[in-house]
């Protein structure tokens, strides 16, 4: 009979267990607080279950994020209104084609980049690992081919090269066609051949009333006007965009200031009157005469046509100029006029050649004001990997073809510095923030239940020196002290558990200083219990202390303990937090860490650099203290009415 | 005239336990200014000085007011309290002392295998406390409310290693609860206190008392936290088991009618003292002391008819603190008979009246009744 209504002491303890959930659930903060908590706890079972092991040291290293832009909104932002254009990281690691012919074998892996915003992305780059074919013991290495083709048919050509094989046997890794770092590797991508295209594509040459009909300088203008535009693309924007772009609107005009001219005709007329009033040869000196007149003639003739002078005529009056005073010099030579007249004759000429020459290679006179904008539709990108003299090419090469484009957002929370993406260290951050925030909160309150019972129990001397010692570390401000303990422990720990140590000292620190509270209560609650009657009752059966401990007044701190290890769990969460915006960093990918990197960057006005963390530091307190309050409510039956 | 007969307990065979001289001072905490002028550290005294002897099989009630020390002689008896000074002298039944493995330990202060209780160490008492159980006035603060019943019951049982297993255990507890009438014991055994009312609680208090088969149990008012209507009950059943066991109580009560139906002898106390002790029927019929008198003037008349005779005040103001106990006799600025013979003045209030025995099995502490 009484063994049918025995309960195993274990469903007894998991009954309990499940009538405080079900108190819990009850109140509406505990519901709250339980759907906070299973979240978090869900977070942080993904974290550790996909987390892998080297991402604590490298997620801080920028080679770990290379794929990724640097400091975009999430890609949800294009809903709210922002222009993003999307990321890509698209794997292959399958052909999309293949083709065969006798001498060669071509794999072709191809991607549709949809660009439907009016911003370009930062980069495009594929990363290709492949393999060397072995055919008749001779290791035959690819060539490697990335083309972009645009919207408007212009195909970019972004990389073509032959592999070197590297070690015999083994696969190439390297990464081919950078838009971004051509601008340093110029013979790989060849702007000059993007630039022409779009030109010839979107007809942009100098018209016939600006360049004239000479063919010669029809082509210099048009060659000025090309290396201006690609010049300016270069500097001012970046250089990828010349491939994403297309030109909406164009003006090139002629240079009509007439400043130089007149000085150039003012000082051939002053050669005029120094050579008229000098004492040599009359026939030499007529000679002259008349050759600067054609000079000045030629050049006061562009000042009085400035405003209908073509390239081309104004190219020929200013060449037809420097060929006479070209012979006047040679004159001045021959009639043995002064040394210091025929320098001048000569510095003349220098100028006015330099003035042809820079007219003919700058854009002194050709001033080309081209509008473009972003190209909008689908981009292809090709990969077209090809081995030569291959007899038996596989079917399915074993390569793998990254193909990636940086856009303007990423992911679901977006990107900090070195492209880390705050999504992934906000959920690898959970655990990290729940083990400390645990381990703290489990070792000082149970250090506190500790102390407490001791000191209440037993009194006397020990109670005395707990009390004083809580009183002690209650009157020492903490963060000064967790400031120095901290940046001792960063000078001076090192290796590979650098920063495990380091926040195993924050948490020591707070545990050290965190039990005092809890000692205080429990000893009271102790003291309290230690009176009641049914503990004289249990002496009066001759139960030791140890008994009475354990099993009447223990049962009754640890429920309060429990609420109070809750209420702990976030302070030493977000003191980790704030130690680490105060640079006291550690190393790992916590919360905190994302908000101090943002500090050092000081971007603070990047909006989803600092809301993810900082929202999670918020909810998780909120969820600690809301459990709290839920579980303060069963504990204290007092406040069940409130 | 012959020597006045000083009370002295007697040690002998029918002696379950004798007290003597037993004082209890409980000292009080010196705030920081009393340390910093040295004063005397100040002292409760609720036993100031207590002898008596139990006789097997018998109920003894230590009767009172209030604060006199009641409970405190109880508990320094189970050895709860510190004793200042005095002894206890305790007969062991016999089947607690076969199987205890110190009995060559204790010391033996008489022929028939009386214990010093006072000047054992903690680990050779526990085997005697299976001996000495006590019944505790509040039935609703001495069961601890966060366990079952069987916890509570077979708390005794784990700590004296009685039972090997759980069911072996669950049959002691079914048995205890059976022999106090919470039946169907399986029901009341998981039940939590909370569940049960006050006379249950006191049923499953007697039962904890009982589950070590005591010989002397102490009953601390049993019945005086409990309605009237259930004390009778739960009297019985004490005076029940006390036939099957063959137990001897030590009554502790405020209750002189309560005493007198219930004990063989009695001992009134007054701020830590006895100052009457004797045959319980003779001594509440026919008092002696002074505040022995008042106490039974103060019973309820039973009788509806006399009720309204109002009696003159055979006491006077209130009890003084224990810790500023009155010179001389304890009782005398409450005396009324001092008033009338004021020729004891001088005496009362200078010495103290020893227990001396006035007839037969009658003692008094008064200078009444003392002849010089
Ligand atoms: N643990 C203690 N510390 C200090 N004083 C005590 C303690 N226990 C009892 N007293 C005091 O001793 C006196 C006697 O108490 P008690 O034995 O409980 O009296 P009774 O049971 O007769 O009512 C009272 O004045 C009480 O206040
Ligand atoms: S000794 Fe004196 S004061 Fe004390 S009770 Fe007797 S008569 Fe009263
Ligand atoms: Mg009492």
């Amino acid at each position: 009979m009484a063994a049918s209504i025995r309960r195993s002491r274990i469903s007894r303890i998991s009954e309990s267990f499940k009538i405080a959930i079900s108190e819990i659930w009850r109140q509406t903060p505990g519901k709250a607080a339980l759907v906070l908590f299973i979240l978090l706890v869900a977070m942080a079972v993904i974290a550790v279950v996909t987390i892998t092991p080297d991402f604590l040291v490298k997620w801080e290293s920028a080679s770990y994020w290379e794929d990724n832009p640097v400091v975009v909104p999430p890609c949800w932002v294009n809903s709210l209104g922002y222009k993003t254009a999307k990321t890509a990281q698209i794997y292959f690691t399958t052909p999309s084609s293949m083709e065969v012919s006798e001498s060669e074998v071509r794999y072709i892996y191809t991607y549709n980049y949809t660009l439907d915003v009016n911003e370009a992305p930062k980069d495009l780059y594929v990363k290709a690992e492949v393999p060397l074919l072995c055919e008749e013991g001779v290791f035959k290495a690819p060539t490697i081919r990335v083309t972009v083709e645009r919207p408007d048919g212009i195909v970019v050509l972004a990389w073509d090269m032959v592999i070197e094989p590297g070690k015999t046997g083994e696969n190439v890794t390297l990464t081919c066609g950078s838009l971004l770092s051509a601008k340093t590797s110029k013979e790989t991508f060849r702007l000059a051949e993007v630039t022409s295209a779009i030109m010839d594509k979107y007809n942009i040459t100098v018209p016939t009333e600006i360049a004239g009909t000479n063919e010669t300088y029809v082509i210099t203008a048009n060659s000025i006007m090309r290396t201006t535009i690609r010049t300016e693309l270069e500097n001012k924007y970046l250089t990828i965009l010349s491939v994403f772009v297309k030109p909406i609107s164009y003006k090139i005009s002629l240079n009509r200031n007439t400043t130089t001219l007149e000085v150039f005709s003012k000082q051939i007329n002053n050669l005029k009157t120094t050579f008229l009033d000098l004492g040599i040869n009359i026939v030499l000196r007529d000679k002259i005469i008349e050759a600067l007149d054609y000079a000045a003639n030629n050049i006061t003739w562009v000042i009085n046509n400035i405003n209908t002078v073509t390239y081309t005529d104004y190219l020929i009056a200013m060449n037809n100029a420097y060929e006479n005073l070209n012979n006047v010099n040679k004159l001045a030579l021959a009639a043995s006029a002064p040394v210091d007249v025929r320098s001048s004759v000569d510095d003349l000429t220098k100028t006015l050649g330099k003035f042809i020459e820079v007219a003919t290679t700058t854009p002194s006179l050709i001033q080309p004001e081209i509008v473009f904008d972003v190209l909008q539709g689908d981009y292809r990108v090709n990969v077209t990997i090809t081995y030569y003299g291959v007899k038996n090419p596989p079917r399915a090469l074993s390569a793998k073809i990254g193909i990636i484009v940086k856009g303007g957002c990423y992911g679901i929370l977006g990107t900090a510095d070195k492209g880390v993406d705050i999504a992934t260290v906000v959920l690898y951050g959970t655990p990290i923030a729940l083990a400390i925030g645990f381990a703290t909160a489990v070792a000082s309150v149970f250090i506190g239940v500790i102390a407490g019972i001791v000191s209440g129990y037993y009194g006397g001397f020990i109670d005395e020196a707990i009390q004083r010692t809580v009183d002690v570390l209650g009157n020492i401000p903490l963060l000064p002290i967790l400031i120095i303990v901290g940046s001792v422990a960063q000078r001076t720990f090192t290796g590979e558990a650098k920063s495990l140590y380091i926040i195993l000292t924050y948490i020591g620190i707070l545990i050290i200083f965190g039990w005092g509270g809890t000692a205080i209560t429990v000893r009271a609650m102790t003291l309290s219990i230690k009176e009641e009657p049914y503990i004289e009752a249990a002496k009066a059966l001759g139960a030791s202390n140890t008994r009475i401990i354990f099993k009447h007044i223990l049962p009754q701190v640890l429920i309060y303990a429990a609420a109070v290890l809750v209420f702990n769990v976030p302070g030493a969460i977000i003191t980790e937090a704030g130690l680490s915006v105060l640079g006291l960093r550690h190393g790992w990918p916590t919360w905190g860490s994302v908000l101090s990197s943002a500090r050092a960057e000081n971007r603070f006005d990047v909006w989803w650099w600092i809301l993810p963390p900082g929202l999670m530091l918020s909810l998780t307190s909120l969820t600690f203290v809301l459990l709290g309050l839920a579980i303060e409510r069963i504990v204290e039956p007092r406040l069940r009415t409130l | 005239m012959s020597e006045v007969q000083v009370y002295k307990p007697v040690l002998d065979k029918q002696t379950k336990l004798v007290v003597n001289g037993l004082k209890v001072y409980f000292p009080l905490r010196k705030s920081f200014v009393e340390v910093l002028m040295r004063k005397p550290r100040l002292y409760v005294r609720a036993v100031d000085g207590v002898s008596f002897d139990v006789k097997d099989g018998e109920v003894f009630a230590l009767a009172g007011e209030s604060g006199c020390g009641k409970t405190t002689t109880g508990k320094a008896v189970l050895k709860l309290v510190e004793t200042t000074s005095g002894s206890t002298y305790y007969l062991p039944s016999r089947g607690i002392m076969e199987s205890n493995p110190y009995y060559a330990l204790y010391k033996k202060v008489s022929e028939y295998g009386h214990i010093d209780l006072q000047g054992i160490p903690d680990k050779l008492f526990k085997p005697l406390r299976r001996d000495i159980q006590m019944i505790w006035q509040d039935p609703y603060g001495s069961l601890n409310p966060r366990r079952t019943i069987f916890e509570i019951l077979s708390e005794a049982l784990e700590i004296h290693g009685v039972g090997s297993t759980k069911s072996e255990r669950e049959d002691i507890v079914a048995k205890a609860l059976e022999e106090v009438k919470l039946t169907p014991a399986s029901e009341f055994m998981y039940r939590y206190p909370h569940m049960l009312s006050g006379g249950q609680r006191q049923r499953v208090g007697i039962a904890r008392a009982l589950i070590l088969k005591p010989s002397l149990i102490v009953a601390d008012e049993p019945v005086s936290m409990l309605d009237v209507s259930i004390r009778a009950e739960i009297l019985q059943l004490m005076m029940e088991l006390k036939k099957i066991h063959g137990l001897t109580y030590i009554f502790i009560t405020h209750d002189l009618a309560l005493a007198r139906y219930i004990s063989n002898r009695i001992a009134i106390m007054y701020l830590g003292k006895i100052v009457e002790l004797g045959d319980a029927r003779r001594v509440i019929e026919n008092p002696y002391h002074p505040y022995t008198k008042a106490l039974v003037e103060a019973i309820p008349e039973p009788n509806p008819e006399r009720r309204h005779v109002i009696k003159e005040p055979s006491i006077k103001g209130e009890v003084p603190s224990p810790i500023n106990v009155p010179t001389g006799c304890r009782f005398h600025p409450r005396c009324v008979a001092l008033d009338q013979h004021p020729e004891l003045e001088e005496l009362c209030k200078k010495k103290e009246p020893p227990l001396i025995e006035i007839e037969p099995g009658r003692y008094v502490a008064c200078w009444l009744y003392t002849k010089k």
